[in-house]
């Protein structure tokens, strides 16, 4: 696969500002009230890559990808999805499927009826895929019953429905498993999977449950109030020259603590009986035979690997 | 523009399939029934009564006529051509002339024709363009409010979200939009008039005489009931396009 970038956002901003706002900023040079919420953000997603938006509710994760969709203007930078500029051409979005925000379809159409007609939009599509798909998502039992009638895990799978039907290169999830029991999101993640890796569709999704994010995407960007603190790739986290995490639970614990504070080095606490300790992972073989020396039982070291629940506390605080 | 064959077919689909159209078309139905109990009712009175609005046509009343036309003109001499082409009473006074000149010429006694169908007669004609005007009032309505669901109800139910993230540039989803929505109402237009003139037959005699008509003031034709018919509803047709503010003449 090659490495194309299939989105690339250079040095976007977005304010949101009333319209009245807006004519006293301009004309009246006034100091007025306005939510910044993206700050020169700048990001590429490459060909085929699964790519992960993570950020608290208000980060401007969605701001982000309406911008992407070309559904609000920008105040500042560039955005190009295949190449082309986004505001030059709606063309592009025939090879992008989205949800965006919930999933609004006609609540007095049926959920077969909506794909259709969205299938319509698009230049239309069999009735044997849009079968598969209503099956694919789990709604072959509720196709035929208003939109209207769903609950919101069901509009939520509708909506991955309508973004997926027409195999695009390019999907833009905003997040789908919102509302999705258990299985759902086991079943969309599997889903997803297989569309990367069999299709080679890229897939820009945004979330804020990070160990699904963990499970799913391959590189991860953090934004915090609107600016973007991390762009990791995923594969290097958990990487055994990094810092662990280790619980020890032992007889002594103060002297344990006392003894590995000996050691030098090493992040040690003690907190409510249990010696906590943050250091490379092969220091702590040698933890373990300090301890034995100084004749202390240990009952158990647990290993507490560093997730994106860590990287995400550390940069968002 | 891109993408609006698709977002045209959609919006037909999307009026026909989500049912309003047949309870547009049943309340055209409730409505039929119950201005044609009330068409029977009124001119069942109205034509006992001897109403005339017009003089008769008399050698007299023909030079009166032409003589209002010719004094009033004589009012507007130093006027540019403008100006005299707007004022509506040079035009009917003009056109009231011509008509008189006409009929007294041709020896032609007449029922008062307007727009608004044979006056005061109980006739299959006039039951059509009195059915015909209701008729216009309503489908006007339907397609004002329609044509503003299908944009502002959209923004409200977030579907417009959904269209504008298909390839369909803005231009080719207002366009298609309206255009579904006045296709539709000139289908609904079409079903009244035949849906009239099926029951206008049926129920009422067929008023056979000429129609006699005045074209921009100058020029005087005689045509058939049917083909005054069909002016008639090419008339409503354009009055419905004004309301929705395509005003063609000036494209």
């Amino acid at each position: 696969m090659e490495n194309n970038i299939i989105i690339k956002v250079e040095n976007v901003s977005k304010i949101y500002l009333s319209p009245l706002n807006r004519l006293k900023r301009d004309a009246l040079k006034k100091e007025v009230k306005q939510v910044k919420a993206l700050d020169d953000v700048s990001l590429e997603v490459k060909e085929g890559e699964i790519f992960g938006l993570l950020g608290a509710n208000g980060s401007g994760k969605t701001t982000l990808i309406k911008l992407i969709c070309n559904l609000i203007t920008k105040d500042g930078g560039n955005i190009t999805v295949f190449g082309k500029d986004v505001e030059k051409d709606r063309a592009y979005l025939q090879e992008v499927g989205a949800i965006v925000e919930a999933p609004t379809m006609f609540k007095n159409l049926t959920g077969r009826e909506n794909l259709r007609y969205f299938a319509s939009l698009s230049g239309g599509l069999p009735e044997q895929r849009i079968d598969d798909i209503l099956n694919l998502v789990g709604l072959r039992d509720r196709a035929d019953s208003k939109f209207g009638t769903y609950s919101l895990g069901m509009q939520q799978r509708l909506g991955i429905a309508q973004a997926i039907m027409s195999n695009p290169k390019l999907l833009v999830l905003d997040e789908p498993i919102n509302g999705l029991d258990p299985d759902g999101i086991m079943q969309m993640r599997e889903l997803f999977q297989k569309l990367s890796k069999t299709y080679g569709t890229t897939i820009l999704i945004s979330s804020h449950i990070l160990n699904e994010m963990q499970e799913l995407c391959d590189r991860v960007a953090i934004l915090v109030a609107g600016k973007i603190v991390a762009i990791k790739d995923l594969k290097e986290i958990v990487d055994s020259t990094q810092k662990v995490i280790a619980r020890i639970a032992c007889d002594k614990p103060q002297e344990a603590f006392d003894a590995i504070e000996k050691l030098g080095d090493i992040e040690v606490k003690l907190v409510d009986g249990q010696v906590y300790v943050r250091c490379e992972n092969e220091k702590i073989a040698l933890i373990n035979k300090e301890l034995v020396k100084k004749d202390i039982s240990i009952f158990s070291i647990t290993i507490k690997k560093r997730t994106l629940e860590d990287i995400y506390k550390e940069l968002a605080k | 523009m891109i993408g609006f064959s698709n977002i045209f077919k959609a919006e037909l689909y999307k009026l026909v399939k989500l049912k309003t159209l047949f309870k547009i078309l049943l309340a055209i139905v409730i409505i039929f029934i119950a201005f044609t109990l009330l068409y029977s009712l009124i001119y069942n009175v109205i034509g006992n009564m001897d109403i005339t609005i017009m003089p008769d046509v008399t050698e007299e009343n023909v030079e009166l006529a032409e003589q209002s036309y010719e004094a009033y003109a004589e009012q507007l001499d130093g006027e540019n051509a403008m100006v005299k082409a707007h004022d509506s009473n040079l035009y009917s006074l003009k056109a009231t002339a011509k008509l008189y000149r006409y009929l007294y010429d041709n020896n032609l006694d007449f029922n008062l024709v307007t727009l608004f169908g044979s006056f005061g007669k109980l006739s299959a004609n006039g039951y059509i363009t009195y059915i015909l005007g209701i008729m216009s009032t309503v489908i006007s309505i339907f397609a004002v409010v329609t044509i503003i669901k299908s944009f502002a109800g959209e923004r409200t139910q977030g579907t417009l979200k959904m269209q504008l993230l298909r390839p369909v540039s803005k231009e080719a989803m207002i366009t298609a939009k309206f255009l579904a929505v006045l296709v539709v109402s000139f289908a609904l237009y079409l079903f009244s008039f035949i849906l009239a003139g099926i029951v206008g037959v049926i129920a009422y005699d067929v008023d056979a005489k000429q129609v006699v008509a005045v074209l921009n003031a100058s020029h005087v034709v005689t045509m058939s009931p049917f083909g005054a018919l069909i002016v008639y509803f090419v008339y409503y047709v354009q009055t419905h396009l004004h309301i929705l503010r395509l005003d063609y003449s000036y494209l």
